[in-house]
């Protein structure tokens, strides 16, 4: 099988994988991270996302060789060891989470989105199409906002 | 020792607000679902699925699959053939290599045409109006609807020749272990059943097929698995709320409703065996238990004169289970929407006209509540509109207001004001969130998400095209506010979903002039 290797959450990890499995997998079933989580396999529900080289994407639907050289973070990694990022707090804040399984996806999009805007419109939070069952949005809305407040 | 409880006096965290005791670990990612689980040498597995809903395995063919990469078996199970892998990836794309054979499943001929006519014919005739009457008359249909959790079905299981241990996460673990211990052949004391933490349920969890599949098996391979539906499984296999139709009519006289009757169908709704039984054992069972629950949880809140309400259920072998709130996200939104049209023929404003005919004064607190704060009236511009509705169920009582903007390609609501009298509050913070989580379960209903039955399949495949609300489709605000506040404490977990989905199609008739009769609008 080849062998790819990239930088998950600051470390140097190499796997050796078939060129097609899906990074999801790579991630949960190879590596033993389980944040990123398997909500539909096509992209649609995002509950995979993660950052590649900081921009929000959906693990489910890249392969190990996509990834090769890049760095990969996941929610296990967002803030260091012990701590919390901006946007983890401020979820903590609004109490957001209500079952949680979309949730390690939300926050990953939304520190994306506050990298690239450090403060979100209503019309850029709108562009935010991971699904929560839940329907915990209009927290979700407020949290982000109250994490553009203090990043 | 006494065993009377301390006077709320005396309390020092009922009443105060605490997020989720987990939610750090929530949003660490560290917070375990049931495939996170380390357990031990645990197989990744999947099942192929029938063409059609519960059709049957046949034969299948599994040597190209059990040639490939990674695969460790091929199981034929009641419900399809499992592929067990050492990763998902490997067992997933094995599935593709099986060739199995179908036979028919349970209704392969129906399709929802075939239901609705069904429904609609099961509706007893309607009690004439008397002269020097006028009535107001309804029909409304609501589609099947998936629970569609965020975590689809998953089970981890472990079965020897004399214990089993199942992780899972359910809502009714007794009968979890004793279907799995039925499932393996062994007794239930002999199967440990680990509760997990749920990623989402809305009523699915009550049942666990993923769990008895783990446990077949894994007995039959004597490994340990941990089992995924796909999400195409969850949608197209998955249980779903039941399509229903009912017909209304108010009749009144010089601004009084005289008589007030709601005849509903729907498909048969599988209540489990905890709710049925106790049902049965109640001394309701006839003529289905579906209808018995439907009389003892249906209570019209207004004074209408004389209130007759029925429901006729209609057998079909399609799977369905409570979706959060029971019938009431229904019959009670139906109703709803009748009341707003009998104001209308009363010429009363929805507001007033509920005023003057809900029964309590604590409805009306809630209902002033949000006609308040939500600033009920105000003047708003051409396609944009105010909706308000009501719910009073499990001892609490509900009433929500919403903005509507149907001005764009689908439309929107933009504001949501909820208030809630719920009795003795215990978490404020978490009353707030059932409240928002509801209202988008009545947005999406109303609006946007349903399931398509075709020649016995559904249709609906993903959340691309099972459309539940997404943050473009929440409101930009949603204020909830808790009144009353003493007594006893009332249920909050379903709630709001007849208050908010209600107010949902009444502020889209008032926005759009149309009178909204099937559900979801945009189907």
């Amino acid at each position: 099988m080849p062998s790819y290797a990239f930088k998950l959450n600051g470390k140097n990890v190499t796997v050796d994988v078939p060129a097609d499995m899906p990074l999801l997998w790579v991630l949960r079933d190879v590596l033993g991270v389980t944040g990123p989580k398997y909500g539909c396999g096509v992209g649609v529900c995002r509950a995979c996302t993660c950052h590649v080289n900081g921009n929000a994407v959906q693990v489910c639907m890249l392969t190990a060789g996509d990834v090769v050289g890049k760095k990969i973070t996941t929610i296990e990694g967002l803030a260091p060891e012990g701590g919390l990022h901006p946007v983890q707090q401020a979820w903590l804040d609004e109490d957001v989470a209500q079952c949680g399984f979309c949730q390690p996806g939300q926050i990953m999009q939304a520190a994306a989105l506050l990298q690239s805007k450090r403060s979100p419109s209503d019309a850029d939070i709108d562009q935010i199409m991971n699904v929560c069952r839940c329907g915990t949005y209009c927290r979700i809305r407020k949290a982000i906002k109250r994490a553009a407040s203090t990043m | 020792m006494s065993t009377n409880p301390k006077p709320s006096s005396e309390y020092r965290l009922i009443g105060s607000s605490t997020t989720r005791i987990d939610a750090r670990s929530i949003v660490t990612g560290a917070a375990k679902y049931a495939l996170d689980i380390d357990v031990a040498d645990a197989l990744p597995t999947v099942v192929i699925r029938p063409p059609t809903l519960r059709g049957k395995v046949k034969s299948y063919d599994a040597s190209a699959a059990l040639k490939m990469s990674g695969v460790v078996a091929v199981t034929e199970l009641p419900s399809g053939v499992a592929v067990t892998a050492k990763t998902f990836d490997q067992a997933l794309k094995a599935r593709a290599a099986v060739q199995v054979t179908w036979g028919s499943g349970t209704v392969d001929s129906v399709s929802d045409a075939d239901i609705k006519s069904r429904l609609a014919a099961a509706i007893p005739p309607m009690t004439p109006a008397p002269p020097l009457t006028q009535r107001v008359d309804a029909t409304f249909s609501f589609a099947f609807v998936n629970h569609a959790p965020m975590e689809v079905g998953s089970a981890v299981a472990d079965v020897g020749a004399d214990s089993a241990e199942v992780w899972v996460a359910s809502k009714s673990p007794t009968g979890a272990q004793s279907a799995v211990a039925d499932a393996v052949g062994l007794s239930a004391d002999q199967v440990t059943l680990h509760v997990v933490r749920a990623g989402g349920s809305f009523g699915r969890r009550i049942y666990y097929e993923p769990a008895v599949e783990a446990a077949r098996v894994s007995k039959a391979i004597g490994k340990p698995v941990k089992l995924m539906w796909t999400r195409n499984d969850d949608m197209r296999h998955g249980r779903v709320r039941p399509r229903s139709h009912h017909q209304l009519r108010a009749v009144h006289a010089a601004g009084e409703v005289l008589t007030y009757e709601h005849r509903a169908s729907c498909v048969e709704l599988d209540l489990g065996s905890g709710t049925g039984q106790a049902l049965v054992d109640a001394g309701y069972v006839s003529p289905t238990i579906g209808s018995a629950f439907f009389i003892l949880s249906q209570a019209c809140p207004y004074n209408f004169g004389v209130v007759t309400e029925s429901l006729n259920e209609v057998s079909y072998d399609i799977p369905t289970a409570a979706w959060r709130s029971v019938y009431s996200a229904q019959a009670r939104t139906a109703e709803e929407i009748l009341v707003d049209e009998i104001a209308k023929a009363l010429g009363t404003d929805p507001v007033a006209m509920r005023r003057k005919f809900l029964k309590t004064a604590d409805a009306r607190a809630v209902l002033d509540k949000v006609a308040t704060e939500g600033n009920w009236g105000r003047s708003m511009s051409s396609g944009t509109a105010q909706g308000v509705a009501l719910h009073a169920e499990y001892r609490s009582i509900a009433a929500c207001l919403v903005e509507i903007n149907c001005t764009g390609d689908k439309p929107r609501v933009t504001k949501a004001v909820m208030a809630l009298d719920v009795g003795r509050q215990v978490n404020p913070s978490g009353l707030r969130a059932q409240a928002i989580g509801s209202l988008m379960d009545g947005i999406s209903t109303v609006l946007l998400a349903g399931n398509h039955l075709d020649d016995g399949a559904f249709r609906e495949g993903s959340y691309s095209d099972f459309k539940y609300a997404r943050q473009a489709d929440a409101p930009l605000t949603c204020d909830v506010y808790l009144v009353g506040g003493s007594g006893k404490p009332g249920g909050v977990g379903e709630l709001c979903v007849p208050a908010a989905a209600g107010a949902v199609a009444n502020a889209y008739a008032r926005a759009t002039g149309d009178k909204p009769r099937t559900f979801p609008i945009n189907f």
